[in-house]
């Protein structure tokens, strides 16, 4: 007799077979997008730091993580109130990524003084004009991995970032405090509150020195990360105190403020996450790197150690 | 079919089901413990953490006290356990009130190289009693009041 259909059992096998190939293949596909992801990262870290070494050839000095103070300065420095600002190394380097526009519109890169003053009302020009764009997120600043939305939690007009500079290892546990002088004025990494580093202080060699990398839970209080602002443990403003993927709540916090805040780097790559160093150059560090003779020592400028090639 | 290879078909399933399993991270052992401050158990308002520094190098083991001083260590996350091997010992308690810090644990203890603190993780440990001592060269610490400048 002439069969003119596949029987169910047949129609079964062939679904089955069908299934397992899709099954086989369906992981493949996912690893080639995050492959691809993963580049975009590191390319976006590589821009980063390609922007913070043209604006110290421009300006003879790397930016601050944090333009100016926002209390009293060191060494009897002063700085009137209204001259605080809080703007990020990476708002200051905007016409270093081709965003000359924005630059301008948000005041030249002066944005937040940490002390209104009413006599001068720059606070008040900044606010008005500069509130609506806050929330651009230019796409240098975000790793297509993160699953961070594009705006804080305490903020919707504050658009979040992925990226922040590394200020040393001073953080939450260093015995002047959290929030003491040392982590904000004298850490010992590049880019911290107020002070300019230049290019000749940095003695352990730029490609020895961590310059940026990643952070997770951006929009998260006790992880806010802006790519505008600088502020101590959250906004573009990291410490190698804490290992690589730390969580914010979690491992040595500083607990100021109602939230904890670990100011560790940390990834949504898998393992680990990228870091760019001074010379330019980014690598993925495994979260297995040893914090005492390797991670902290790359971190900072001028520590004097000897850190092993392979790392 | 053949019924005689049915356990096959279910090893082989197994097989395919749990391998990738495992986080491809050491070991770790749960680990719990209490910081006391000259034999006392800590008390009141305070911030406090402790932290263990793998003499061999590695990736620390961390943990932050509860409002009695106990801990469970973490590693990768929290409350992970903590992987065998010798560790030095970093605590650092203090209270941070107003933007005002004061230390309950003397400074020396904040950094394991200088704490003289170490424990050693077997995988059997009965829990750890972390003590800190106040000594006389520790006495200028224990009326300063740090202005943390904000």
């Amino acid at each position: 007799m002439r069969r003119t259909a596949f029987t169910l059992v047949e129609l079964l096998v062939v679904i089955a077979i069908i299934g397992m190939l899709v099954g086989l293949l369906l992981p493949a596909v996912q690893q080639a997008r995050e492959a691809a992801r993963r580049m975009q990262c590191s390319n976006n870290e590589k821009n980063l730091v390609l922007a913070l070494l043209n604006h110290e050839s421009a300006n003879k000095s790397f930016p601050p993580a944090r333009m100016g103070g926002d209390g009293t300065l060191p060494n009897g420095n002063t700085q009137p109130g209204d001259q605080r600002y809080g703007s990020s190394a990476f708002l200051q380097c905007l016409p270093q990524l081709e965003q000359q526009a924005l630059y301008q519109q948000l005041n030249d890169g002066k944005i937040f003084p940490a002390v209104s003053d009413s006599t001068t009302s720059s606070w008040t020009q900044v606010k008005n004009t500069a509130t609506p764009l806050l929330i651009t997120r230019p796409s240098v600043f975000v790793c297509p991995s993160s699953t961070a939305p594009p705006t804080l939690e305490s903020n919707a007009n504050y658009a979040t970032g992925t990226y922040a500079c590394c200020a040393g290892t001073h953080g939450p546990s260093d015995s002047g405090g959290p929030i003491s002088f040392k982590v904000k004025y004298e850490n010992d990494g590049v880019f911290f509150y107020w002070r300019r580093i230049q290019q000749s202080e940095i003695k352990d060699g730029t490609s020895q020195t961590i310059f940026l990398s990643e952070v997770t839970d951006a929009e998260k209080a006790g992880s806010q990360n802006t790519w505008f602002q600088g502020s101590r443990h959250l906004d573009c403003f990291r410490t190698t105190d804490n290992p690589l993927n730390t969580k914010y709540e979690q491992g040595v916090v500083c607990n100021m403020y109602g939230y904890k805040a670990s100011g560790a780097f940390a990834s949504e790559h898998t393992g680990g996450a990228f870091f760019a160093f001074g010379d330019g150059h980014v690598v993925f560090l495994s979260e297995s790197i040893d914090l005492k003779e390797v991670y902290r020592p790359l971190s900072t400028r001028a520590g004097n150690e000897a850190v092993n090639g392979e790392y | 079919m053949n019924c005689r290879l049915a356990p096959f078909f279910i090893l082989i399933l197994g097989f395919v089901f749990f391998t990738g399993c495992g986080d491809g991270r050491p070991k770790r052992y749960p680990i719990q413990g209490v910081v006391t401050v000259d034999g006392q158990p800590l008390s009141g308002d305070f911030v406090g953490s402790i932290r263990l520094i793998p003499v061999a190098g590695g990736r620390p083991a961390s943990a932050q006290l509860d409002s009695e001083g106990k801990f469970t260590l973490g590693c990768y996350d929290a409350e992970d356990g903590c992987p065998a091997g010798e560790y030095k010992v970093e605590v650092s308690v203090s209270e941070q009130k107003n933007f005002k810090m004061r230390y309950l644990v003397p400074p020396r203890y904040w950094d394991a190289d200088k704490s003289g603190l170490t424990v050693t993780v077997e995988g059997k440990n009965p829990s750890l009693t972390i003590d800190v001592k106040w000594e006389p060269q520790d006495a200028k610490y224990r009326k300063m009041v740090i202005n943390m400048n904000e």
